[in-house]
């Protein structure tokens, strides 16, 4: 059965998006991460034009991140003021991201940056997370391990505008959560992402965040940022399609609950050695599209 | 059905078969693009007064647009797009099918006086090119076009692209891909001999979005920040309802 998407203008099978949702649903719903990574690169490789599968996973990202905040809200699990800091960030940067998303489309160079960007941060992210969980699978096999202190001091703790954040129970400058939301905002402007693959982990090793809050605390500010991306893609690019993004929820909500229902099945540093896998994956796929020689050196857009 | 139709006009109007001019009709003169739209097949059918050897030429053009080619370079190590020529206007679509599979030079060479057929449409770029560096943009532009599916030729006869009878009757398919863009269709049919236009008739095809398609694409276009306000508020109440149908689970 195919529908006509009216926003990305090209027919697909109605199975074929819920699937996606529902399979990205499941990884995310395993693993704890968003899936906007998966799910934008996937909705490109699949014909939808670029810039309506970065807005529309904006788009469904907003739901996705609300239906998962809501558990960790009702345990106490979200630090607002941190959140409300790094949504500040993460709108100042996000909007400067869709304008630069405008631009480089109008420079025709949108695809290689959203292909760089994936690669460069895919690529980092996907072996840093496959040396941590190698490294905690290896020391889980050799027992009387000591544990280290929760964080340590460096010179960013030296900035001015210090704030307490005491459901974080820290004491750190403001500067560091509201440019950690902008540098995230601007990526997930222009990669389709929610962000959570960045910024769970600097909230844990840069800021020091205790890592019970730190997945709430996202999910509460990647609301604001991709509702703010969602809201500027249709007023500037018109390319936010809502009924691809309407399916792709109804998937995603559905895998989500099987995922993190067959998550109980492995253990956490397995459970990360395989999301790295993935995201090397994906990271070399997106790697060898820009380096292998093209079958046609020639592409074409057309213009309206 | 368009069997009996031709039957019943071959009946009625019995010089319908020998007048001089092509007579041609569609089977459906417009086209909406609404939920389930993934493409459609037309019938382009009807008579003209021919003879063996005649050759008969169909077009079909689509609304026009600006096109940009892009060149990828190799550029330490990554293929990034580096040059690239904007056309003006070029044809979104363009079916063609030639009644014979080789064609006489003098009827090719009107086909190219003419314009007819995307391999003879003169286009411009925006900005001034060498001829010779022209070709080889504009050569790739046709080849891209054709890997799409958005601009076809077909030659020869078949139940695929015509099938004439008697010189008489005439019935060839036009099928449309689901990426065309709405607009207005161009539909021409020419009956060439040694070099001549001997008759021709056009006719036109409407494609226009309709019903959800349409409302949800004027929405997004002519009431943007509704539109942005809607999709906001649309996600907010998908996932709140998800996380509470699924509590309990």
């Amino acid at each position: 059965m195919y529908i006509y998407l009216p926003i990305a203008e090209v027919s697909m099978n109605i199975f074929a998006i819920v699937g996606l949702g529902g399979i990205v649903g499941f990884l995310s719903g395993l693993f704890g991460v968003g899936g906007g990574f998966l799910m934008t690169p996937l909705l490109i490789f699949l014909g939808i034009p670029a810039a309506v599968a970065v807005s529309t996973e904006a788009n469904q990202i907003v739901a996705s991140s609300v239906s998962g905040v809501v558990a960790h809200w009702r345990k106490r699990n979200v630090d607002f003021m941190m959140g409300f800091i790094l949504l500040v960030g993460g709108i100042i940067g996000s909007s400067f991201g869709v304008w630069l998303f405008a631009f480089l489309k109008t420079i025709g160079q949108i695809e290689l940056v959203i292909r760089l960007a994936y690669v460069v941060f895919l690529g980092l992210i996907g072996f840093f997370m496959a040396w941590e969980s190698t490294k905690a699978i290896l020391k889980s096999r050799t027992p009387g391990a000591s544990r280290g202190k929760l964080h340590q001091h460096n010179w960013l703790h030296g900035l001015p505008f210090k704030i307490r954040f005491r459901r974080s129970k820290l004491y750190i400058s403001a500067l560091l959560p509201l440019f950690l939301g902008a540098f995230v905002g601007v990526l997930s402007a222009i990669m389709g992402v929610g962000g959570g693959f960045i910024i769970v982990p600097a909230m844990i090793y840069v800021l020091g965040m205790p890592t019970a809050v730190v997945v709430g605390t996202s999910l509460f500010q990647i609301i604001f940022v991709t509702a703010n991306i969602t809201f500027l893609q249709s007023i500037t690019t018109q390319t936010v399609d809502i009924i691809l993004a309407g399916l792709l929820m109804l998937g995603g909500v559905i895998g989500a609950q099987f995922g993190s229902n067959a998550s109980s099945l492995l253990r956490g540093e397995q459970l990360r050695g395989l999301l790295a896998l993935l995201v090397l994956a994906v990271c070399i796929k997106l790697f060898m599209d820009l380096t292998l020689a093209p079958t046609d050196i020639f592409s074409l857009e057309i213009v309206r | 059905m368009i069997k009996y139709y031709i039957i019943f006009l071959v009946i009625f109007f019995p010089n319908f078969g020998f007048s001089k001019s092509i007579v041609a009709d569609l089977s459906s003169d417009s086209i909406s693009i609404n939920t389930g739209f993934n493409g459609a097949e037309l019938l382009l059918f009807g008579s003209f007064d021919g003879l063996e050897g005649d050759n008969l030429v169909i077009s079909v053009e689509g609304p026009k647009a600006d096109t940009i080619i892009y060149k990828k370079e190799y550029v330490s190590g990554i293929w990034i797009n580096r040059e690239n020529v904007t056309f003006k206007n070029v044809p979104s679509f363009y079916y063609t099918v030639h009644s014979n599979t080789n064609m006489d030079l003098e009827n090719l060479a009107l086909l190219k006086r003419e314009g007819i057929g995307s391999e003879n449409l003169e286009l411009k770029s925006i900005k001034e090119l060498h001829s010779e560096n022209l070709n080889v943009w504009r050569n790739s532009l046709e080849r891209r076009m054709r890997k799409r599916g958005m601009w076809v030729l077909k030659k020869g006869r078949g139940p695929e692209s015509i099938e004439i009878k008697n010189n008489k009757l005439f019935r060839a398919p036009v099928i449309i891909p689901a990426t065309v863009l709405p607009g207005e269709y161009k539909v021409s049919i020419f009956l060439l001999r040694n070099g001549k236009i001997l008759s021709k008739e056009n006719t036109k095809i409407s494609i226009q979005k309709t019903g959800l398609e349409a409302k949800i694409y004027n929405f997004a276009h002519e009431n943007s920040m509704m539109y942005g306000v809607f999709a906001v508020l649309l996600a907010l109440c998908a996932g709140y309802i998800a996380a509470f149908s699924f509590r309990k689970i």
